[in-house]
């Protein structure tokens, strides 16, 4: 796991909690705590800060890692608007993932072991395929939640496969609203 | 959380250590991560320059043993290896053989390497580079010294040599060279190091595999080259505008230049005979895009023509560059020649080509399509050499064709230009005269072209004279088509030949009815022979002295069933030129050997029997043999047969003649010889020649006594006779005049109407019964009787 997710996490924290908070997850997860963005760090790391956000927040850890994802997206949009700037939508941003955005990554952080989607058009929804030995499919849940609400959207996503389930690849089915549209 | 006061507690100063120890620890590991970075990126600079360098070196070096000698130095400049070494895959594919490409840090120190591993046979599997052939990847030792499969360890561990790896030279799975490089120091394997040498050895299987297949172009270009080069037939590229990009030998030696570089510098349109013919050969390559089997005649350098069969096709225009013609060329000027001549001989006589009939035909009706175009009138000559057939019979064909031969060159040069003389028969020719337009200008060119007869034709020495006779019909007066006009100067042409030969005649419409004629009377001659329509006449020759008959001369006449009787002047020129004479000829000497013989048996007396024999019987092989046969199978004595030859029999080969005449006279039998003074009169053959008589002509007789000259001719052949012994006989004798004058110039015996015109048999037996009763000689007086 690159040092940049740590260090993501470690802002969503500051920012929603506090300096302390982090402090207090580092210890409770037993972890070392030195990230630096370019360096590599056990995935079991992150594993163990989520579990112990778990506990603490009495929330799984789907969902604590969702809420980390859709946290990440503004910090993210801030550091890098390049990226979100010539799209008008969540699903014009979205598709263009494996085309730009990770290719992006891999430059910056060399040996970045970032996931492979496959997208489907089913309609107005979006049908993504997600395989990955991390099985973090709910952060990609909450990086697409995070992003609908940068582009002021809606979006409601159904788990129709799931690896934390046992399946052997998710399956997630993304549709999109805008809010004006759901008010109605 | 903790409180805000103002000095911080013991926890919060132990959060914010560690939270300080966390950050110092983030940044050495940002710090050794950007170092591990950035040497990683100079390592693989360094990589990458080495990789260029090598395919440099590989894309400049002109053969395979120099890209990888600098192969050999950039590596072990890279890795500071002091020796490095390539090896070549034996012919075999199963050995490798060492090359002379290395390089040496130290060569004193490291020579003695060089010097056993030149010397090994690395087999596959053996030693650091069989290792590498065997597996074909790279290999890596780390210590020679520590290694059970290194044949050079006593040489390598006496210099220092510790570290070794070779990687092969590929194209594909195959390996095709070894490159092998040893440290002084053992080290160990390093896979990025590998990894980046066989790409290198990919990369110099590549340069190989590139010079393979640049060897086996050249050699197929050296193929095609050798092809175009020396290929028989000529082979070219030009512009359409005739400009010469390349040719072969051939078609320089064709051209008569001698060598291609002298073709470049010309421009293919000069060698074309006729400028259109490269429009029409341009014409096609752009309609069809290539030309086959088109036939050219082409103007070699030297200006002489020559014919060729030429393929091409057009190579159109192609990114930017001008359309080319590609082209073979093939000298068919001899085929063409043999052409010209097998056509040539289909319209021209073999022995003096001049055009044949079928060429005169064809000139024919085009001049008359074109003189009836514009009005204009022309003239058709047929000429026939007079008694050619005897010439020919006499002197040899060889002769008769070299007489021909100059007939025919002298009537080419009488002509016009535009003219047509040919050759249709053995001695027949036609002339084709074009704007003639009346008779008398058509005489003129007759007369003209009889005078080439005036000069003797000189054949081995001798001078023989020739005649011919010539019948004119013209355009359009006696006729407008090409079979009347050639029929009517036929005609024309017998006409000519019955006034005596060696003249001309115009045709007249009354001439075919003659031709017409003559063609009836050959025919009927030769029914009459079978119907026995002919019979001899007897004229009386005699004694002047004693006025007694002592001969007679046998004429023959025709009792032509329709048209009376003919004498021999009628039908006697025909039978000779149709050679029928022979057979006339000798049926009358047969008759009329009987019938003396027969008057002989009756009693009657002894007289002298005198035939004439023409020259075409006299010719023949076998007529001495005819004589003796008739002599016998008659019973006629010999010494009472006398055959009449005329001067131009005597005239003809005069050896042969002579030969001739002598076993004519060794039979038995007399000679004289008829019309003399009318020929040549040659006093020298009357001295050879084995003869007995002469006859004076009847043309001197006649105006015997009015005429100065004519007495004094007869006096003299009366003398010359005398002298050489020779009896002397006048012919056409009619008045006692004449008679009395012959008298007294002792000329021997006379014949004429005076005593008797010829009789028949019957009459002439009465004749010398009456002559042997006592009663007077028939004639003694000089009065008639």
């Amino acid at each position: 796991m690159k040092g940049i997710v740590f260090n993501l996490l470690e802002e969503v924290v500051t920012r929603e909690y506090s300096a302390d908070t982090w402090d207090d997850l580092l210890e409770a997860a037993g972890v070392n705590g030195s990230y630096t963005s370019l360096g590599s760090y056990a995935d079991e790391d992150l594993s163990k800060l989520v579990m112990a956000a778990s506990s603490a927040l009495q929330q799984s850890p789907e969902d604590v890692i969702r809420w980390f994802g859709r946290s990440a997206v503004p910090l993210l949009a801030e550091k890098y608007p390049a990226f979100f700037a010539p799209h008008a939508s969540a699903r014009s941003f979205i598709l263009t993932l494996n085309e730009i955005i990770h290719p992006e990554v891999r430059k910056i952080y060399p040996g970045a072991d970032v996931p492979e989607f496959d997208f489907e058009v089913a309609g107005n929804a979006l049908l993504l395929g997600y395989a990955s030995k991390r099985r973090l499919c709910s952060f990609a849940q909450g990086l697409i939640e995070g992003t609908a609400e940068h582009y002021d959207e809606h979006v409601e996503l159904e788990h129709l496969n799931c690896m934390v389930r046992g399946d052997d690849k998710c399956l997630i089915r993304v549709e999109f609203r805008t809010n004006g549209a759901h008010s109605n | 959380m903790s409180s805000t006061t103002a000095s911080p507690s013991d926890a919060d100063v132990e959060r914010l250590r560690k939270r300080l120890d966390r950050e110092r620890l983030a940044r050495l590991q940002g710090e050794a991560i950007a170092e591990k970075t950035t040497r990683e990126l100079y390592e693989k600079q360094r990589e990458l320059q080495l990789l260029e360098a090598i395919a440099a070196a590989a894309n400049e070096a002109s053969t395979v043993e120099e890209a990888m000698q600098a192969a050999v130095v950039s590596i072990c400049g890279y890795t500071g290896w002091p020796v490095g070494h390539a090896y070549l895959l034996a012919d075999d594919n199963r050995r490798l053989i060492s090359t002379a490409i290395w390089h040496l840090a130290e060569p004193d120190r490291f020579s003695a390497f060089r010097d056993i591993t030149e010397a090994t046979s690395f087999e596959a599997g053996v030693g650091l580079p069989g290792r590498v052939l065997a597996s074909g990847n790279p290999a890596w030792i780390m210590d020679v010294n520590l290694d059970d499969n290194f044949p050079r360890a006593q040489q390598a561990k006496n210099i220092g040599i510790k570290a070794g790896f070779g990687f092969p030279v590929r194209s594909g799975s195959e390996v095709m060279a070894v490159l092998e490089f040893f440290a002084t120091k053992a080290l160990e394997p390093n896979d990025q190091l590998l990894t980046t040498m066989d790409s290198i050895g990919t990369q110099l299987g590549r340069v190989i595999e590139r010079r393979r297949w640049e060897k086996a172009l050249m050699a197929s270009e050296q193929q095609y080259r050798l092809l175009f080069e020396r290929n028989q037939a000529g082979v070219y590229r030009t512009t359409l505008h005739g400009e010469v990009l390349a040719c072969n030998v051939a078609l320089a030696r064709m051209l008569g230049l001698s060598s291609p570089e002298e073709v470049l510098v010309t421009s293919a349109l000069q060698y074309y005979w006729d400028p259109k013919e490269r429009e029409r050969f341009l014409a096609q390559l752009q309609e069809v895009g290539s030309v086959a089997n088109f036939e050219l005649q082409l103007r070699r350098q030297d200006g002489t023509e020559m014919w060729i069969l030429e393929n091409a096709n057009l190579l159109p225009a192609k990114n930017g560059s001008d359309p080319v013609i590609e082209g073979t060329m093939v000298d068919i000027t001899e085929r063409k020649r043999a052409e010209e001549m097998a056509r040539h001989m289909a319209y021209h006589d073999y022995l003096t080509g001049l055009p044949n009939r079928a060429l005169f035909d064809d000139r024919l009706s085009v001049a008359l399509a074109q003189a009836k175009r514009h009005d204009e009138g022309l003239a058709l000559m047929s000429l026939d050499l007079d008694r050619f057939k005897l010439f020919n019979d006499t002197l040899g064909h060889a002769t008769g064709d070299t007489i021909i031969k100059a007939v025919a060159g002298r009537l080419s040069r009488v002509v016009r230009g535009g003219d047509t003389v040919a050759r249709v028969g053995g001695d027949e020719f036609l002339l084709l005269l074009t704007s003639v337009e009346d008779g008398d200008s058509g005489a003129k060119i007759a007369q003209k072209v009889l005078r080439i007869f005036d000069r003797p034709f000189r054949v081995e020495g001798l001078d023989l004279h020739g005649t011919a006779s010539i019948g004119i019909s013209l355009y359009p007066h006696d006729g407008d088509d090409g079979e009347a006009l050639m029929r009517n100067a036929d005609a024309a042409m017998y006409r000519a030949k019955e006034t005596g030969r060696n003249n001309y005649q115009l045709y007249a419409p009354a001439m075919n009815v003659r031709a017409a004629e003559r063609l009836t009377l050959e025919n009927d001659m030769r029914a009459g022979l079978k119907r026995r329509e002919f019979e001899v006449f007897y004229q009386p020759q005699v004694n002047i002295e004693t006025g007694r008959i002592v001969g007679t001369e046998a004429l023959v006449r025709w009792n032509h069933p329709s048209r009376g009787v003919l004498g021999p002047n009628e039908f006697i020129p025909l039978a000779e030129e149709t050679g029928l004479i022979v057979h006339l000829g000798e049926w009358v000497l047969r008759n009329a050997c009987r019938q003396v013989r027969g008057w002989h048996k009756r009693g009657l007396p002894d007289v002298r029997l005198a035939v004439n024999i023409s020259m075409r019987q006299f010719q023949r092989r076998e007529f001495v043999d005819t004589v003796r046969a008739i002599l016998l199978e008659t019973g006629l004595e010999p010494r009472l047969l006398e055959l009449e030859i005329t001067e131009s029999i005597a005239m003809q080969d005069e050896e042969q003649t002579i030969a001739t005449l002598r076993r004519l006279r060794d039979l038995g039998v007399r000679i004289s010889i008829d019309d003399f003074g009318t020929g040549y009169s040659s006093l020298k053959y009357l001295k050879d020649m084995p003869i007995d008589a002469l006859k004076i002509d009847q043309s001197f007789v006649r105006d015997l006594t009015t005429n100065v000259n004519d007495a004094a001719i007869a006096i003299n052949i009366i003398a010359i006779a005398h002298s050489l012994q020779l009896s002397v006989i006048a012919e056409g004798v009619e008045t006692g005049e004449q008679l009395d004058f012959l008298k007294t110039k002792r000329c021997d015996e006379f014949q004429g109407y005076l005593c008797k015109k010829p009789i028949p048999a019957a009459s002439f037996v009465k004749l010398l019964a009456d002559q042997t009763m006592g009663s007077p000689a028939v004639f003694r007086s000089s009065r008639p009787i």
